[in-house]
Order: structure tokens, then C-alpha cells, then sequence
């Protein structure tokens, strides 16, 4: 009858496929791209054909957890993960206050500070910390001329450069998190507090704290989880001196081409990876209700 | 029940930047008393409440609750109690814990603050909503759980900013009721802001109606709308009809409808206007009344019959609440009378 009537209508927030011969293009990329290669590191994680007969197809795994130097590297692996996830949320949430609730007109230049970084590669910033941190670098030529250091401090090689380029990499990650979450919490539910005789600061430790918890938690398991992957850091920065499960895979990979154990390290930080999104689904439903 | 005190405000002021938000104001609310502070949306009601809640600090002036001075004063040290338009209901509480929260703050045992929630989820006929989450309640709920926690500190003043302005019309009519009633038995003295002009009527002892950053007039409902002191105030509270017009040698002319001529002693010569309220004109036989309309439209509303007229000369229509209908003759002209004497007022609209 009318441009409207003819309109096909579509049912409401449910996908369609308009023809299933579309999809084509997308799932083969994905077989070929993502299904096939974790197949196959699954594969050769349970021990090369020749060698199958006298290693167990769990023996890499089970050199990961039983040899102390395996184990050691696993355990500084999650260590440094947590020490990084915690200092970003330490970090990260003041920022994101701050950015959120008083910067105002500058909340643009904050954000575009950010997310600037995002937008170099991680190696060129790895490098940047090197020259920042080295003997005659940035850092300890300015302390020595304010005549706070005597004699040059070696940061490179040191953990904690690692650390530093580390939660660099990662806070914007913490403070976009936190931030889009304490977007969302009305102000004036701290003001309500307020009048109903709360100071500030417990306004804030009983409204504006629970309420932004959620992006804290995601934060942290994206910190937790990049951090768990991030070699560049440690190869660049550490020199040996932070040893981590995808530092040892890269070493793998190109020392001792070792590549049905990189298989097996590589699917532990995939299982860790899993887990925290497991986690982070469980907690959103949680909230949900 | 409660420690009745008085709210005064003396010479506030606010500018933000260029804009001047409040411009130096007084009022002083009586012990118990309702004030509505009614005025068009930007005039500065938020402002005012803000000052007084203590979110913001004035340019000028002071703020005293009973006699104690509260203008440097944090909001949470002023025991005042404030209700939000969209009611800040903290969603991660339940509504048992959001009505204790004030409680909670003063340091209150926990005992004796089951009890006064209680009593306070009573009040508001909530009585057994204690465990629901916030998200379970409707609009109307949310509002009673409000006022539930902005009275279960009894506070010296309460403030409400747009209380109703989220709920629908019927709902809104009976919360106009029983918030005033709340009010009264606690007789609390308080400040009502709305841009609803029935609902400052209906709920309020005494009107302030704000514009552009100052009271433009106060006083009881009844009086505001029986004597209007600017053009302002009679459009933005009740429908006007407005004749501008010229005062000379003691007689008002209407400006195009030279019939229009009424007495005025006593008053200066200058350009001024009048105001009649629609029920306080009556429609008669041509040439009965005061001057002659034309009939152009008849609304039947119920309660009432509205009658929209125009007058030669005149370019707005007049329009006129009758009780009854009326044959009307084939031309549709009739005579237009008034028993009250309209308003006079000394300025004409520009
Ligand atoms: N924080 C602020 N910064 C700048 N201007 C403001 C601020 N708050 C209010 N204003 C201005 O002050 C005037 C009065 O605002 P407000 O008190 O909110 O009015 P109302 O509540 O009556 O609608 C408006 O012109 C508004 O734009
Ligand atoms: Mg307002």
C-alpha cells in the first residue's frame, strides 16, 4: 500500500542469515586461521610421532608442572601477571576517576593519551623504555643531575624494566575499563549518599566502589590475560632476568626448536586465558542477577 | 514529631562563568512550611537547591536552618534530606538497606535501625518490600522507597527536586497527596521544586515563582493567581487572557478594541495591561456584555465547556470556561462580561 507496509520486517534482535552460502568466507577464514592451527599445536603438544613411543602423550605437560625449573617459569609467569594486574588497578582506577569525574574539558586529551600508545607497536615502546632506561639514558642522566643518583643504575636487563614497560602496555586496558563503568554510575548517587550523611570518602567506599567493581574485574582480567601472552617485554627489556611461559615458547621456537613443548606451553597460557574469561562470564552473570 | 525549623536564605547569588545562574535572592521558609519554587526550565531552581543541599557554594550570601549558619558547611554535616527527580535509589543495595543507609552513616545500631526502617517502609505503605531489589520496583515504588530514606533521619529541611516529574499523570496526582501529607504529619519544612504549575498549586502553602535567576512573585497559591504582579507570572501560572493596553486620565484603554475602557482610579497614566482569568468571564447575548467576541471553537472537557472567542482588534483569542453550553446565534457573536475586575498590570508584553 505504502513505502512502510512493503517494508520487509524483521524479527526483532534475533540474527538472520539471509542466505547460509554467505557465511562461507567467514568460517573457512576461521578453520583455516584459528580451528586448524590449535588443532594442530594440540596435536603436536602430545609429542612428536617418533618420539610418541617413549614420551606419554601428557609427558610435555607433565614436565611443565613436575621439573622445578618448568614449574619455577609457570609460577613467575602468573606472579608477574598478578604483581602487573594489581599495580594497574592501583593505578589505573585513580586515573579513571579522575578522567571520568574531574577532568572535564581535558577528559578528551586524557582519553587520546591513552589510547595513543595503542596505536604504536609494542616492540617500538619495548625500545623506547630500553633508551629511556639505559646507563647513559634519559632517566639516569636526569637523576644524576638533580644529584639524586651517584652512579648510573642499570634498568635494562633488570625486572623491573619488565615491569615498568609492562604495566605501560597495559593500563590503558585497566583505565578504559574502569572508566566506561564509572561512566555509567549517576552522580548524583554519590550526592544522595552525601545527604544522607556520608563523607566523601564514604560515599565513595560505599556507592561508587561496588558499583564500578564490575569494570575492575574486567580490567583486571584483560590486564591478567595480555600480560600472560606479552614476550616483548620480556625479551626486550628482561635480558634472562624475567623468565615467562611465552618468552620461554618464543625461545623454544627459535633456540631448540622445540616445538612440540612450545606447543604445550602455548596451550597452558591458552587454558589460563580460558579460565579468565570463564571467570569474568561467571562474574557478569552474577551482576546480571 | 519533628523539630520544626526555619530554612533562610539571605542574598544568595551564582554565576557560572558568563551565565548568572542566581541572582541575589532572599527567602525564608516558616517552620513546617511548604514551599514550591515554580519557574520555567534554566531560571535557577536547581541552583538554589544545590546551595542549599551544599553541592554548591554561593557567590554571595548566606544559608541558615534555624540558626545555624550552614553556608560552609559539607552536605553531609547539614541534616537535610533531598529527593533527586530520577530518585539516585543506590542499585546495588536493597531497598531495606537503602532506607538504612542514613542510619547506617550516623553510626546507628542495628537493631534500632531495623526497627525505624520498619516504621519507615510503613509509612509509605512499602511495608513488606524490605529484601526486593531496587530493579523490582515501578516508578511509584521507587519514589515511596525515596522519600522513605530522605525522612527515616528526620532531617530539619527536606528538598525535593521534580519528586513527581518521572511518574505518569494519574499516578502523579496521588503521590501529589500523599506526599503532602507525609510532609504535613511530619511537618517538615520544606522546598518543592517543579515546573509544573498544578502541582505547585496543589501542593504548597506558599508559591515562589522564579525566573531568569530570581523570584519574581511569592505568596499563597490563591493569591499568586488571583493577583498576578507581571505579565510573567500570570502566563506561566494558569491561562491569561492579556489585553495590553494604555492607563490615561484615570481610564484604561485596550489597545484595537477601543469598547474595552475600564475605570482605574488612583493610578498613573503610562502603558499597562489587564489580565482575566477564563473563569472569571462570562459569555452573554450580543450586545449584553462588555464588548462583543465571535465564537470560534467550543471544546467540550468534561468538567467544563472551553470557549475559544476572538475580538475585533484583539489578536490572541480569548478564551473563556463555562460550566454550561449555549445556543449560539448563526453569526456566532456574543457579548463578553466579568463580574471580578480583572488584574491591572503596569508593563505590556514586548
Ligand atoms: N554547572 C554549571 N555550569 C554552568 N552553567 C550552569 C551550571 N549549572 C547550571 N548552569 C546554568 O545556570 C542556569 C540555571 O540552571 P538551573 O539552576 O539548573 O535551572 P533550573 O533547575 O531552574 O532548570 C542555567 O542557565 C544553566 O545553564
Ligand atoms: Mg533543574
Amino acid at each position: 500500500m505504502n513505502a512502510v507496509t512493503t517494508q520487509p520486517r524483521r524479527p526483532p534482535r534475533r540474527y538472520r542469515v539471509a542466505n547460509a552460502w554467505w557465511t562461507v568466507p567467514a568460517v573457512l577464514y576461521l578453520v583455516l586461521f584459528f580451528v586448524t592451527p590449535m588443532l594442530t599445536n594440540a596435536w603436536r603438544s602430545t609429542g612428536s610421532p617418533a618420539a610418541a613411543g617413549a614420551r606419554g602423550i601428557w609427558e610435555n605437560y607433565a614436565v611443565l608442572v613436575t621439573d622445578p625449573f618448568y614449574f619455577g617459569v609457570l609460577r613467575e609467569t602468573i606472579l608477574v601477571a598478578v604483581i602487573v594486574t594489581l599495580v594497574c588497578i592501583l593505578l589505573g582506577y585513580p586515573l579513571a576517576y579522575f578522567m571520568v569525574r574531574k577532568a572535564g574539558r581535558w577528559k578528551g586529551l586524557i582519553l587520546f593519551c591513552l589510547i595513543a600508545p595503542l596505536l604504536t607497536s609494542v616492540v617500538m615502546r619495548a625500545f623506547g623504555w630500553r633508551v629511556l632506561f639505559a646507563n647513559r639514558g634519559l632517566m639516569n642522566s636526569v637523576l644524576i643531575d638533580w644529584g639524586l643518583l651517584e652512579r648510573p643504575v642499570n634498568l635494562v636487563n633488570h625486572p623491573v624494566s619488565v615491569y615498568v614497560a609492562l604495566i605501560q602496555i597495559l593500563l590503558p586496558f585497566m583505565v578504559l575499563s574502569i572508566s566506561s563503568v564509572l561512566q555509567a554510575i549517576p552522580r548524583n548517587l554519590e550526592e544522595a549518599a552525601r545527604m544522607l550523611g556520608a563523607s566523601k570518602l564514604r560515599a565513595f567506599f560505599h556507592v561508587t566502589l561496588p558499583l564500578s567493581v564490575e569494570g575492575i574485574i574486567t580490567g583486571a582480567i584483560l590486564v591478567f590475560v595480555l600480560c600472560n601472552g606479552n614476550f616483548v617485554a620480556a625479551l626486550l627489556l628482561g635480558g634472562n632476568s624475567v623468565k615467562t611461559l611465552p618468552l620461554l615458547i618464543y625461545q623454544q621456537f627459535n633456540l631448540t626448536q622445540d616445538t612440540s613443548f612450545a606447543g604445550a606451553m602455548g596451550n597452558v597460557l591458552l587454558v589460563i586465558a580460558l579460565l579468565g574469561l570463564w571467570a569474568q562470564s561467571k562474574f557478569a552473570r552474577k551482576q546480571g542477577g | 514529631m519533628n523539630k520544626s525549623v526555619s530554612l533562610t536564605l539571605t542574598d544568595i547569588s551564582k554565576r557560572y562563568g558568563q551565565v548568572t545562574a542566581l541572582k541575589p535572592m532572599n527567602l525564608e521558609v516558616a517552620p513546617g512550611e511548604l514551599i514550591a519554587l515554580l519557574g520555567p526550565s534554566g531560571c535557577g531552581k536547581t541552583t538554589t537547591l544545590r546551595i542549599i543541599s551544599g553541592f554548591e557554594t554561593p557567590d554571595t550570601g548566606s544559608v541558615r536552618i534555624g540558626t545555624r549558619d550552614v553556608t560552609g558547611l559539607s552536605p553531609n554535616m547539614r541534616d537535610i534530606g533531598l529527593m533527586f527527580q530520577n530518585y539516585a535509589l543506590f542499585p546495588h543495595m536493597t531497598v531495606a538497606e537503602n532506607v538504612g543507609f542514613g542510619l547506617k552513616m550516623r553510626g546507628i545500631a542495628k537493631a534500632e535501625a531495623a526497627r525505624r526502617i520498619e516504621t519507615a517502609l510503613d509509612m509509605v505503605r512499602m511495608r513488606n518490600f524490605g529484601d526486593r531489589a531496587i530493579s523490582q520496583l515501578s516508578g511509584g515504588q521507587q519514589q515511596r522507597i525515596a522519600l522513605a530514606r530522605s525522612l527515616v533521619v528526620n532531617p530539619s529541611v527536606l528538598l525535593l527536586d521534580e519528586p513527581l516529574g518521572a511518574l505518569d499523570k494519574k499516578l502523579r496526582e496521588e503521590m501529589q497527596f500523599e506526599l503532602r501529607q507525609l510532609q504535613r504529619s511530619f511537618c517538615i519544612t520544606s522546598i518543592l521544586v517543579t515546573h509544573d504549575q498544578e502541582e505547585a498549586l496543589t501542593m504548597s502553602d506558599r508559591v515562589a515563582v522564579m525566573g531568569a535567576g530570581e523570584i519574581r512573585q511569592i505568596g499563597t497559591p490563591q493569591d499568586i493567581y488571583a493577583r498576578p504582579n507581571s505579565i510573567f507570572v500570570s502566563e506561566f501560572l494558569g491561562t491569561s487572557n492579556i489585553f495590553s493596553g494604555k492607563l490615561r486620565s484615570g481610564f484604561f484603554v485596550a489597545d484595537g478594541v477601543p469598547a474595552l475602557r475600564i475605570a482605574c482610579t488612583g493610578e498613573p497614566d503610562g502603558p499597562s495591561s489587564l489580565v482575566f482569568r477564563p473563569e472569571k468571564l462570562q459569555i452573554t447575548a450580543a450586545g449584553k456584555g462588555q464588548i462583543n467576541a465571535r465564537v470560534r471553537d467550543v471544546v467540550f472537557r468534561g468538567s467544563q465547556y472551553t470557549y475559544e472567542l476572538t475580538v475585533d482588534g484583539h489578536e490572541k483569542p480569548v478564551i473563556v470556561y463555562s460550566q454550561q453550553s449555549f445556543d449560539l446565534p448563526g453569526d456566532g457573536v456574543v457579548g463578553l462580561d466579568w463580574s471580578d475586575a480583572p488584574v491591572l498590570l503596569r508593563e505590556v508584553a514586548e
